[in-house]
């Protein structure tokens, strides 16, 4: 066999390893046989000398974790202990992550219940104003027309005032709606780009 | 022989090889030759081993219109040496005593 072939057979061999490890190893045969050859040894006997090529695969493959083990890790054994502790501490981690998701799903209903029920009020005294507005008009004309001046007029004037109370209550009524429809789109935005910058991170 | 026992040796041979001067791959093979058979694969392994430990340094240089590696010890390296003769002589003690506690049997 020549060199040629043995250092091709090496690297075909070791085409598992990462491809500068490979080169490296390749490349540490190669001078260990030009030394051979240099020293005047014949080129079939110098790659012969270090061995066959499935003898040196198997024994690099085979010697290779022992180096792995003392080189520093990175990355790939922190990995292994997270997954072990996650396997491990399930009964811990995982009543407790219901627990906290429970308490803000809960937070978050209240919370939710709370702000509808202040806008269902807010609609509801603006529409009640706006009835005592149309009530106070027409009770006014029957009034009028059954000749109760004066009962007539107050109930135009009770009327009037409920009208602006419902004008201005329908403006506010209005703002506080928009503000929490804008809320609302901004809470579901933030909850998307939540998503998006976890799928960044898979990249 | 125990795993370890026999790695901590291959490295203080290949330190021993080295600590008289700059040396390549195949040379170190032949020095040992006498004394310890050792693969080109286990030679590799010990030489990364003690370069990712400081106890060699490598340099690319070339000679005879190719390329080849020299390593060179550190002084971590000689400490090293230093200490394995240290712990040697404590292991023979202990070596001397079990054998003459076997002896007595």
């Amino acid at each position: 066999m020549t060199k040629k072939e043995f250092l091709s057979a090496l690297s075909r061999g070791l085409s598992g390893l990462p491809r500068r490890e490979r080169e490296e190893r390749v490349s540490f045969y190669r001078e260990m046989i030009d030394d051979r050859i240099e020293e005047g040894m014949p080129e079939p006997d110098a790659v012969a000398s270090v061995g066959t090529v499935e003898g040196t695969v198997a024994q690099i493959l085979a010697e290779r974790p022992a180096v792995v083990s003392d080189a520093p890790k990175k990355g790939g054994g922190g990995r292994v202990w997270v997954i072990v502790l996650l396997v491990l501490g399930f009964p811990v981690w995982f009543p407790l992550l219901l627990s906290g998701f429970a308490i803000l799903f809960s937070v978050f209903v209240t919370a939710a219940s709370v702000i509808f029920s202040l806008f269902v009020a807010l609609w509801a005294a603006d529409a009640s104003f706006a009835a005592g507005a149309v009530g106070g008009v027409g009770s006014f004309f029957v009034l009028l027309f059954t000749g109760q001046f004066a009962s007539a007029f107050f109930t135009l004037g009770a009327g009037l005032i409920s009208g602006g109370l419902a004008i201005l209550l329908f403006f506010g009524a209005l703002a506080a709606t928009k503000g929490l429809w804008r809320g609302i789109v901004g809470i579901c935005r933030w909850i998307v780009g939540l998503f998006k910058r976890k799928e960044k991170y898979h990249d | 022989m125990d795993i370890q026992l026999k790695r901590g040796l291959l490295d203080v041979c290949v330190l021993a090889a080295i600590k008289d001067g700059e040396s390549y791959g195949y040379r170190i093979i032949k020095e040992m030759k006498p004394y310890l058979e050792m693969s080109e694969s286990t030679l590799y392994t010990i030489l990364k081993r003690l370069e990712g430990a400081g106890m060699l340094t490598v340099r690319t240089a070339e000679h005879d219109g190719r390329l080849r590696k020299y390593y060179n010890i550190t002084n971590r390296g000689r400490a090293r040496l230093a200490e394995f003769q240290e712990d040697w002589k404590e292991m023979m003690t202990v070596y001397r005593f079990v054998i003459r506690e076997g002896n007595k049997q």
